[in-house]
């Protein structure tokens, strides 16, 4: 299930951008349709994976981006959640799909060390 | 406090398949990444392959959960053949290929075929560092799966359909097949072909052997 793989790549990026010691409460990503990320799955390779790293606690938040898809009939560009879907505009079948294949991280929620705190 | 990052989550292993992509480049080496559901005839494909282009030199890098028997299997054509064994991966990643690379003399290769593990979804957004994302489908699996299967369909550069030979046999609509693939990649090159047969195996030996004339 390639949500793992894309949950363990998640955490090393976080890790990556927050300093040693911190406490991330919410992790944000943006996943384009090309991807095939199923969200309970997503949710699911994150908690699996998560134990033990400084991502422990947080909350892991996906938001799912729509096909962008072109019109062959009369050219309108338009966003819809699914590929097979009609235009819009024209109601003409097969749209060409335009993508997309974004996998991000968007933002961390994190709580900093503080430099004067002497708790471990 | 939020920190804004905005970075591709698979950063690291794109920042290993673009190692890999000019290493290969740098040697000379056409390479593609082919995918398709377990038993579709990805081994069988490559065997014949590697048994009907004698004048191309071979590398091959065959990708499972376990075993050794792809490797075994293509071995008899071809000296230059790394297996590796993911484990539980469900499908190969950049690292993966960076290792068996390692393992090749890509100066005396022409052309590198990735075999990855058997599965339609999961291989499509992992970059190897491959030159082509090549599908394969079966007339045994069902007319839908093209359509079922979006990011393969619209990454590939070119698909095969494979065992033709039982279109007699089984239900399979081609023309919804051929419709929905044109639906999702109208320009992509479909080689129906059966291994068994040799049918429109033609198709698939010329579009390798333009790639490989540079």
């Amino acid at each position: 299930m390639h949500e793992l793989s894309i949950a363990t790549a998640l955490l090393e990026l976080v890790a990556r951008n927050v300093p040693p010691g911190s406490v991330v409460r919410r992790v944000t990503m943006e996943a384009g349709p090309l991807r095939g990320v199923e969200p309970s799955a997503m949710q699911w390779a994150w908690q699996s994976a998560r134990a033990g790293t400084a991502c422990e606690g947080a909350e892991l938040t996906i938001n799912l981006l729509p096909w962008s898809l072109r019109c062959l009939a009369c050219g309108n560009q338009f966003t819809a959640r699914d590929v097979y879907v009609a235009c819009p505009a024209c109601n003409a079948d097969g749209p060409l799909p335009q993508g997309n294949d974004d996998l991000r991280l968007m933002s961390i929620d994190v709580d900093v060390p503080d430099a004067t705190d002497t708790k471990s | 406090m939020q920190v804004s990052v905005v970075q591709n989550v698979l950063k690291l292993n794109d920042e290993v398949a673009a190692m890999n992509r000019q290493r290969l480049k740098q040697s000379g080496v056409f390479s593609l990444d082919l995918m398709g559901a377990p038993g579709c005839g990805k081994t069988a494909l490559v065997e014949a392959t590697l048994q009907r282009l004698p004048d191309i030199r071979f590398g091959v890098i065959v990708g499972d959960l376990t075993t050794q028997r792809d490797a075994d299997r293509m071995a008899r054509y071809c000296k230059q053949v790394v297996q590796v064994n993911t484990g539980k991966g469900c499908h190969l990643e950049a690292n993966h290929v960076h290792q068996a690379l390692d393992h090749l003399r890509l100066d005396e290769i022409d052309l590198l075929i990735i075999e990855n593990v058997g599965n339609l979804i999961c291989p499509v957004g992992f970059d190897l560092g491959q030159d082509v994302k090549v599908g394969m489908f079966a007339v045994s699996d069902g007319d839908d799966k093209a359509a079922k299967h979006p990011y393969l369909v619209i990454e590939a550069g070119l698909l095969l359909l494979s065992k033709v030979d039982l279109l007699p046999y089984v239900p399979f609509d081609l023309e919804l097949f051929r419709t929905d693939i044109r639906r999702l990649n109208p320009d992509v090159p479909v080689v129906e072909c059966s291994v068994t047969t040799g049918q429109g195996l033609e198709g698939w030996l010329n579009w390798l052997k333009a790639k490989v004339k540079r």
